[in-house]
């Protein structure tokens, strides 16, 4: 046995895939921050604020029903809607009279094809959270501001918001470190990495490191990078909830 | 006026939504009762003739019998063991201060900040 030092952490780094996966990785936790969390909350607070509005129910049943789905049968369901050739999305667009779009072979569309497939998967798990989150404040306050002149959206921003601020971080550690670890779509709807390794995360190509090319050096020092990455940033996040 | 202009956009955004979220449903649930090869001749329209032969193949070729079993069984000691088992720990945390109290609370929880995919390899290898 040779101690190889930090060869193996080397590899990774020198490794350009890697960095498309840790790319993509990222692009996920933009997504998840930056759509599911703030739709699911501007979602959440329009069902939350606005009394004139009928079949609340339908819609909250509606928004959540994506999460009742294992993430297997989504992978399979979108595959067959982004198919190519006849799939029910290409059809509405030669309707419109567009070209078909290639959703998941074109390198530059496919990760985003993939992302879209989560988001659609996620945003209603954030919705319930937030509409949570909003009902556990007293209807006092809300009553209050709104006898005080406050607009719709001034209450949002500047009672709510800050009302269920450890909520809202609460829903951020989970996206975060949830985007950092995700597999499921990624492995099923692009088996091969997609096109050129352009939709490859960290977690599949770990996988593929370990299970398909044996490289367990290699792929031990990206388990313990991705570990290391997802535990400070879920740290920070986690701290955050605490503190509030 | 104005008032009714604005549920107008607000019921529009809901409705936009809602669909997004529904229509793949209603698709799989269509495409499930088709044959395979009306699945892609005939995409978003009704079964024209409904079939459940896809259920059964999926039960019986699919082993599907097998795989509810299992999931079943996963979901009951989970679901089970996890509520009883986390409620009991949750208590002393969030009751009472102790020493350790907070390292014991983020040693808990960085349990779920562990990717599945990076612990895989040191579980199969022991």
């Amino acid at each position: 046995m040779t101690f190889v030092g930090l060869q193996n952490w080397m590899n990774i780094f020198s490794d350009k895939v890697f960095w498309i996966a840790f790319r993509n990785n990222i692009y996920l936790v933009i997504a998840s921050v930056g759509f599911e969390i703030t739709v699911g909350l501007l979602l959440a607070y329009i069902i939350f604020i606005e009394t004139g509005i009928k079949g609340k129910a339908f819609f909250r049943t509606a928004f959540f029903n994506p999460m009742i789905f294992i993430p297997a049968a989504v992978a399979l369901l979108w595959k067959l809607i982004y198919f190519p050739v006849g799939g029910p999305l290409n059809e509405i667009l030669s309707h419109l009279g567009m070209q078909p779009i290639d959703w998941l072979g074109d390198p530059f569309i496919t990760v985003w094809s993939i992302i879209l497939v989560v988001v659609w998967q996620w945003t209603g798990w954030y919705f319930i959270l937030s509409l949570t989150g909003m009902s556990a404040i007293s209807i006092e306050i809300i009553e209050s501001a709104i006898i005080d002149g406050a607009s719709r959206w001034r209450l949002l921003t500047n009672v709510i918001i800050p009302m269920m601020k450890s909520n809202i971080f609460l829903q951020i550690t989970l996206a975060t470190t949830g985007s950092l670890m995700y597999f499921d779509l990624f492995w099923i709807m692009a088996e091969a990495g997609g096109p050129g390794h352009s939709a490859e995360v960290l977690s599949t190509w770990l996988y593929k490191q370990t299970f398909m090319w044996s490289n367990v050096g290699y792929s031990q020092a990206m388990a313990a990078f991705l570990t290391i990455v997802t535990f400070l940033v879920g740290y920070y996040w986690i701290r955050q909830v605490a503190r509030t | 006026m104005n008032a009714k202009i604005r549920l107008l956009i607000i019921y529009f955004v809901l409705i936009i939504f809602a669909a997004w979220f529904i229509f793949p449903i209603y698709w799989a649930i269509t495409a499930a009762l088709k044959e395979s090869g009306e699945i892609f001749t005939n995409p978003w329209g009704l079964p024209s003739n409904p079939t459940l032969q896809n259920f059964i193949d999926a039960w019986i070729l699919g082993g599907f019998s097998t795989a509810y079993i299992n999931s079943i069984i996963l979901t009951l000691l989970t679901t089970i063991v996890v509520i009883i088992l986390s409620a009991m720990v949750a208590y002393p945390l969030s009751r009472f201060t102790f020493r350790l109290r907070n390292t014991l609370f983020y040693l808990i929880v960085s349990g779920y900040m562990i990717p599945p995919i990076a612990i895989l390899i040191p579980f199969i290898l022991c």
